[in-house]
């Protein structure tokens, strides 16, 4: 039944790369970042006297988890063609509630989860909004930011609150120097993995993703698959914010409102897309690393951390611009 | 009869690369007089109004315009020297008003400000000359199709167009609608201006046109005036005489030995309407739904696939009745796999894998402990149904964009036929598909139905129409008009009933 026509018109890419196809075209976008991350820490290492300790490593990895964390949920969102940015305001009203709780005599995994049943609701709400009304998902998570941290300012009264020692248990040390957020964060970072990679609801997420119309019409419930994207989203991001108030015994409405760029800035240099459809965990964790290591490294080298925001902002910008490219390349070819 | 004609075109001809798609094309166009273009997809029609309206340059042969050669660069010379086009897709900006739409390449100002007084009496006065009466403060999103067409019109004559090219501006007007516009059009020809009309559907062709030019294989293979000729003789010369006569098709006609489903008694009233259709479907056979755009034919697939919602009636199989599905899921439970006609936004994921896009209405089946994946047993699974539709990539793991259109629409099929329906419904599928992957397709849908399966084709390609199905139902205005089968069913009979020449 095959033909010559047929044969002639796609064997051609098939058999050997067309010259037009450039390198560009080829590498994975995580694959180039991953380099850049290996091209920083060694600069790092070289210039910066104590970086390349044990000590500073788990530092950067235990600064990093909140981050990882979030980024983790925000992933789902911009896999499945969204973003959510209200996890900066989700991370300090989950912050703010699990302080006041357990300063109430709750127990600590009790007040954990009424920080997830917070995040659940939250998600319920970009659901109805966004999957179901089709609301632009920027609008509706710029709202719902504005709503959440102003609730966390509300509950906290605009002080800081300080957190009974007993629910400090997520940033006590597990083993070595090793603390539980960090073991926690590393079982989710794997376990995110193979949900996305392995499970029915992660390939449908990266189907909705690709292209909503033609999974509807495949059948597939669309609201249920984008809704569990934004439910886990803003479920990561409560934890997330369980996670920082517990590692630093404090808790106010200002903490962690820059995660929501850090997260989608981490998302988008480990190759995911805001246009739906692509992105993995493995290239989410290189970004968050990307941008720990620099903020680390130049935190070493005394550079204010105002310089730290520009180089971030740099990186950024350039890994995008490079995404771009390497998309036109793909196309040319 | 010949005046003097306000174009001529003197051997015209388009070559790309070593593909001879126009050549040697005489016309000319008198003032005041409207010439009709017709011939199938692929004849040159669209070429030839491209190099007419300035879009493209031929590669021979000059346009003379009021005794002088004129070569246009740019759609812009060609709107200058009073030729305007109104595209099938029209270029407006919605959200708008009328007045600033109308005159748009120059809007009234008074220092740095629009002024929308001398918008709004300019506006009027161009709707005046057409006979309209809108307002022209209304936003062209409130104005009805027919109106905004006309708005296009009147933008192209504030340009002082003297000729108009007219591309299929009826394929999505009611009938009512149709009539009004060709009102308006017989009033610009009695005003001295020139029309080019080009439409699909015959019947307006003649009712408009004084002279009719049927294009074939980038040549002009007739033209006569509208007395000389006829419907029946002008689809004759669109096909060429090697098609007059309907292909043979070497599967026997299945007989009724199938069970039927009914579709009954299905009403919209939204473009394109549908009118009490009944439509009786038998398992064992292939379908075939044929009407031009705009006769509801697209609304039967789209009925049937759960995408369009305001379609009344039912769909009754054995003892069992069901309403049109209201969404694709509620098609799937009916049985019913749906392959949408625009592949690229309805059809595939084009950012994922072969794989995924096969099996997404299958997923489930996939689904071991926990509901993790069995990925290896989705994976091969996904390679087979590669092998059995005969689609070309690297591997299953391929994006689908990187794929050629006959590999994209053979894996939008397979991934349907992956359901295994009891009734497959499919909507244009070899629309911009080589003539191999299109045969391919054609021979899988003949081997769905004789292994029992229901297949309804929906199709606007005539030689589809017929090379594909075993049966043919002919749909004009919303209504099925005709069933062609055995020495009936030809290209002929089909296109004539369908343009609207016999019922």
């Amino acid at each position: 039944m095959t033909n010559a026509q047929d044969t002639t018109t796609t064997a051609a890419p098939a058999s050997t790369p067309a010259p037009t196809r450039s390198m560009l075209g080829r590498l994975p976008a995580a694959a180039i970042v991953g380099l850049f991350l290996v091209i920083v820490i060694v600069f790092f290492s070289t210039s910066a006297s104590g970086f390349l300790t044990l000590n500073n490593v788990t530092t950067i990895i235990s600064s990093a988890s909140v981050i990882m964390i979030a980024a983790l949920g925000q992933l789902l969102v911009v896999i499945s063609g969204g973003f959510d940015l209200s996890v900066g305001g989700v991370i300090p009203l989950a912050a703010v509630l699990f302080s006041a709780l357990t300063t109430k005599g709750w127990p600590m995994p009790g007040a954990l989860l009424a920080c997830l049943v917070v995040g659940v609701v939250v998600g319920l709400i970009h659901t109805f909004f966004i999957v179901y009304l089709k609301v632009n998902p920027l609008i509706t998570t710029l709202a719902t930011l504005s709503v959440t941290g102003g609730i966390a300012f509300i509950t906290a009264n605009g002080q800081t609150l300080s957190l009974p020692p007993a629910a400090g248990i997520l940033g006590d040390q597990v083993f070595g120097t090793l603390p539980w957020h960090v073991l926690l964060m590393v079982l989710l970072v794997v376990l995110m993995h193979f949900v996305l990679q392995h499970s029915i609801l992660g390939r449908r997420i990266y189907m909705i993703g690709g292209n909503p119309e033609a999974a509807r019409i495949a059948g597939v419930r669309v609201v249920v698959i984008g809704g569990s994207a934004y439910v886990l989203s803003a479920v990561f991001a409560s934890f997330a914010g369980v996670v920082l108030a517990s590692q630093l015994l404090a808790a106010s409405g200002t903490m962690g409102s820059q995660i929501t760029l850090q997260s989608l800035a981490a998302v988008v240099l480990g190759g995911a897309a805001l246009t739906g459809g692509r992105g993995s965990v493995p290239g989410a964790v290189v970004g968050v690393l990307l941008l720990g290591v620099i903020a680390n490294g130049m935190t070493i080298l005394l550079i204010p951390s105002f310089y730290q925001q520009v180089v971030s902002g740099v990186v950024l910008l350039a890994a995008v611009t490079f995404s771009r490219l390497q998309e036109r390349a793909k196309r040319a070819a | 009869m010949k005046q003097n004609p306000f174009i001529s075109l003197r051997g015209i001809g388009k070559r790309y690369g070593a593909v001879d798609v126009l050549h040697g094309i005489d016309l000319d166009i008198v003032a005041g007089s409207c010439l009709g273009l017709v011939g199938e997809n692929g004849a040159g029609k669209s070429t030839l109004l491209g190099i007419v309206s300035g879009k493209i340059a031929q590669t021979t042969g000059s346009l003379v315009l009021a005794g002088e050669e004129r070569d246009f660069r740019s759609p812009r010379e060609a709107r200058a020297a009073g030729i305007g086009i109104i595209p099938q897709e029209l270029a407006y900006i919605p959200h708008l008003s009328v007045a600033e739409n109308l005159l748009l390449a120059n809007w009234p100002r008074r220092r740095w400000w629009v002024s929308q007084r001398a918008m709004v009496r300019s506006g009027t006065a161009a709707l005046d000359r057409l006979g309209m009466s809108i307002d022209v403060r209304r936003k062209m999103t409130e104005l009805s199709l027919a109106e905004r067409q006309l708005v296009e019109i009147a933008k192209a004559l504030l340009g002082d167009a003297r000729l108009l090219i007219l591309d299929e501006p009826t394929a999505s007007l009611h009938a009512r609608e149709t009539e009004f516009l060709m009102g308006k059009l017989h009033e610009l020809k009695a005003s001295g201006v020139s029309l080019i009309y080009v439409s699909h559907h015959l019947d307006e062709t003649f009712e408009i046109s004084d002279e009719i030019a049927v294009l074939r294989n980038g040549g002009l293979e007739d033209l006569s005036t509208r007395e000389t000729t006829t419907i029946d003789r002008t689809v004759s010369l669109m096909l060429g005489q090697d098609h007059a006569f309907g292909a043979t098709r070497d599967r026997p006609t299945v007989e009724e030995t199938g069970r039927p489903i009914r579709l009954t008694g299905w009403n919209t009233s939204t473009q394109p309407v549908l009118v009490d259709c009944d439509i009786e479907l038998r398992h064992g056979e292939v379908l075939g739904v044929f009407g031009l755009v705009g006769s509801g034919a697209e609304s039967i697939a789209r009925g049937l696939g759960g995408h369009q919602r305001d379609i009344t009636g039912s769909v009754s199989e054995e003892s069992k009745t069901f309403r049109v599905p209201r969404s694709p899921r509620a098609a799937r439970a009916m049985g019913i796999a749906y392959v949408p006609a625009e592949r690229k936004t309805d059809g595939l994921a084009l950012n994922q894998s072969v794989a995924e896009n096969l099996t997404v209405m299958v997923l489930g089946r996939y689904s071991g402990f926990a509901s993790w994946l069995r990925r290896r047993s989705q994976l091969s699974q996904a390679k087979a149904s590669v092998q059995n539709s005969a689609v070309r990539c690297q591997s299953v793991l391929q994006e689908v964009g990187e794929l050629s259109g006959g590999n994209q629409q053979k894996i939008l099929l397979a991934s349907r036929l992956m359901a295994e329906p009891s009734i497959l419904v499919l909507h244009e599928p070899t629309r911009g598909v080589d003539i191999g992957s299109r045969n391919q397709i054609h021979s899988q849908l003949g081997d769905y139905a004789r292994q029992g399966g229901a297949v309804l084709l929906v199709t606007s390609d005539v030689q589809e129409a017929i090379d594909a199905t075993d049966r043919l139902l002919v749909m004009r205005d919303g209504r099925v008009i005709d069933e062609l089968v055995g020495a009936r069913k030809t290209k002929n009979l089909a296109l004539s009933i369908a343009a609207g020449s016999q019922a």
